[in-house]
C-alpha cells in the first residue's frame, strides 16, 4: 500500500486512492462530472469544477454545480469576470476564496453564486500547462470557515494532485492535443516504478534503491504525473502497456 | 519576517522586487559572477516572466536581506529547460506537489556571520523556513533545486538535507548538482533548532503594503530616483 509523503495524514492517504480505485482508466475524458461526483463524494465537497482556457481563448469546462446556476453563469458570461478565473489566469498560487473575497466585494459573481445556493466557502488550485494554457479546479462546500480551513489543510495535496491530473486527462481527450508527446519516465523513474509492480512497498524500495523514503514517494509521484495516473496502481498498469516496464 | 509575493501581489511590492533583482545582480553576478544577464544593475530570466512566486527576506528597516523564487515542476524550469544535465539528461522530477527552488541568494555584504539576527545563518534559517512553510500550506511534498557544492554545505548545515539526484556537473564555472528536499514538519524543526529560527516567520499579507512602504522609503534618494526616471 502506497503512502503518501511523511506528515500527511492516514485519512489523505486513502482518500485519493479511494478515488483512484473506483476510476478505471481515461474515465475523466469519458464522463468527467461524474468524476468531480465522485470527488465530493469522497472529499466530503458540496461542488467541484474544472475550467481550462485555450490559448485561442476556447474554453473546457466541466461542474457539477446545480444547473440552475450553470445556466446563469453562461448566459451571463460570468467567465470574463470571474474573480477565480482571473486569479487563477495570474497566479500559480491555490486561492482560498475568502483570501481574495475582500479585493473583489463588488462581485457580482459571488454574490449570485450565493443566491443560487454555493456556499462561500470554496478553494481554487491554478494549472498551468505546456501549451500556455491555464486550468483551475475548484472546490466548494457550504461550511464554517473552522470547517473549511480544517477540510483544505487536509486535502489540499490531495487537490493539487488531482487538479493536474484532471487538466492532463482533459488535453489528452481533446481534439487538438492529441499529439501531446508523451514525457519519457526517467531511469530512476523506471526502476522505482518496477519495483512497486512487483509488489514492494515504499520502505522496500528505499532498502533495494538505496534512496530515501521521501525520494522514492517523489519519484512515484513524477511517475504518476507523466503517465498522468491517480495511483501508482494506475501508473504501473499504463507502464506496462506501454512497455516501459515489465510485468510479472 | 518573510513576504510572500505571488503574481497577485507584484503591484504591491515593486521597490521590494527591484530590490530582489539588484540583489540577485550583486550576487550572481558580481560576487559569483556566473552566466546570467544584468540589465541597469537587476539580474532577471526568461523564468520571472514565468509569474513565479518570490520569497523575500525583509528586514524592519525595508532592506532585502535574502531571497528565493518558487516554481512548479509540471511547467518550465530551471531544471528542465536550462540544467537538464544535471538530472542525467533524461526528463527531470515533475508532480503537482513539487515545486522548484531557485536564485537562492543571501546578503552577504550586510549580513554578520553566526546566528545572530543579523546572522547569515539565521537569516538562511529563516528564509528556509518561510520556503517550507509556505510549501506545506499550499500542498507540496517537495522542493527541487539545482546549487553548487558550496550552496550544498550551506543547505546541509541549515537542515535542509538534500537528497541528491543525478549527477554533479560542471554548469558554467561550478560544479552543480540537483537535490530533492523533503517538505516536513520534522524538517521545519531541524532548521528551526540549528539556525535558531524562532516564532513565526512568515509575514501576514497584510504587512506586505508595510514593507514595500519601508522598503520605498529607503530607497528614494538613492535608487528611487533613478526608478522614476525609468519609469517616467
Amino acid at each position: 500500500m502506497e503512502s503518501s509523503a511523511s506528515g500527511a495524514n492516514t485519512s489523505d492517504a486513502n482518500a485519493i486512492d479511494v478515488l483512484a480505485f473506483s476510476q478505471e482508466a481515461d474515465v475523466v475524458a469519458a464522463d468527467p462530472v461524474a468524476f468531480l461526483d465522485r470527488i465530493c463524494a469522497v472529499y466530503g465537497l458540496d461542488y467541484a469544477t474544472y475550467a481550462s482556457i485555450m490559448p485561442d481563448g476556447q474554453i473546457i469546462g466541466y461542474t457539477n454545480y446545480p444547473e440552475e446556476w450553470v445556466k446563469y453563469y453562461v448566459e451571463n458570461e460570468f467567465h470574463t469576470i470571474d474573480p477565480v478565473i482571473q486569479t487563477a489566469a495570474k497566479s500559480i498560487v491555490p486561492v482560498n476564496w475568502r483570501a481574495i473575497s475582500d479585493d473583489y466585494t463588488d462581485s457580482l459573481v459571488f454574490q449570485k453564486a450565493r443566491e443560487y445556493g454555493i456556499g462561500s466557502a470554496g478553494f481554487s488550485i491554478p494549472v498551468r500547462g505546456p501549451y500556455g494554457e491555464f486550468a483551475v479546479f475548484s472546490v466548494t462546500k457550504d461550511c464554517s470557515d473552522e470547517e473549511w480551513a480544517e477540510l483544505t489543510t487536509a486535502s489540499i495535496r490531495d487537490f493539487q494532485s488531482i487538479a493536474v491530473y484532471m487538466h492532463d486527462s482533459v488535453l489528452r481527450g481533446h481534439g487538438l492535443f492529441k499529439l501531446l508527446n508523451k514525457k519519457p519516465l526517467s531511469r530512476r523513474e523506471t526502476e522505482v516504478l518496477q519495483w512497486y509492480a512487483r509488489g514492494k512497498t515504499q520502505n522496500d524500495i528505499s532498502v533495494l534503491t538505496g534512496l530515501r523514503p521521501s525520494t522514492v514517494t517523489a519519484y512515484l509521484q513524477s511517475a504518476r504525473t507523466k503517465l498522468n495516473a491517480l495511483s501508482t496502481a494506475h501508473a504501473a498498469a499504463r507502464a506496462i502497456s506501454m512497455g516501459a516496464i515489465l510485468s510479472d | 519576517m518573510i513576504y510572500v509575493i505571488d503574481a497577485l501581489n507584484y503591484h504591491k511590492a515593486p521597490t521590494l522586487l527591484d530590490e530582489m533583482h539588484k540583489l540577485r545582480a550583486r550576487v550572481f553576478k558580481d560576487r559569483l559572477d556566473w552566466e546570467v544577464t544584468v540589465r541597469n544593475g537587476r539580474e532577471r530570466d526568461y523564468f520571472d516572466d514565468l509569474n513565479p512566486v518570490y520569497l523575500l527576506h525583509v528586514d524592519n528597516d525595508g532592506k532585502v536581506l535574502a531571497t528565493l523564487r518558487l516554481l512548479p515542476t509540471t511547467g518550465p524550469h530551471m531544471l528542465s529547460d536550462t540544467f537538464p544535465q544535471l538530472m542525467d539528461e533524461e526528463e527531470p522530477i515533475r508532480a503537482a506537489t513539487i515545486w522548484e527552488s531557485s536564485r537562492f541568494c543571501v546578503d552577504t555584504d550586510i549580513l554578520v556571520g553566526g546566528d545572530g539576527p543579523r546572522g547569515i545563518g539565521r537569516v538562511t534559517g529563516e528564509l528556509l523556513c518561510g520556503a517550507y512553510t509556505f510549501g506545506q500550506q499550499v500542498g507540496l511534498t517537495h522542493f527541487t533545486s539545482a546549487f553548487d557544492v558550496i550552496m550544498h554545505r550551506v543547505l546541509r548545515r541549515a537542515g535542509a538535507k538534500p537528497d541528491l539526484v543525478g549527477e554533479k556537473k560542471m554548469v558554467g564555472k561550478v560544479f552543480a548538482l540537483a537535490g530533492l528536499f523533503e517538505i516536513s514538519p520534522e524538517t521545519i524543526s531541524d532548521i528551526r533548532a540549528r539556525c535558531a529560527v524562532e516564532g513565526p516567520v512568515l509575514a501576514s499579507p497584510t504587512a506586505l503594503l508595510t514593507a514595500e512602504a519601508r522598503a520605498s522609503d529607503g530607497a528614494i534618494g538613492t535608487s528611487g530616483a533613478e526608478r522614476a526616471l525609468e519609469i517616467a
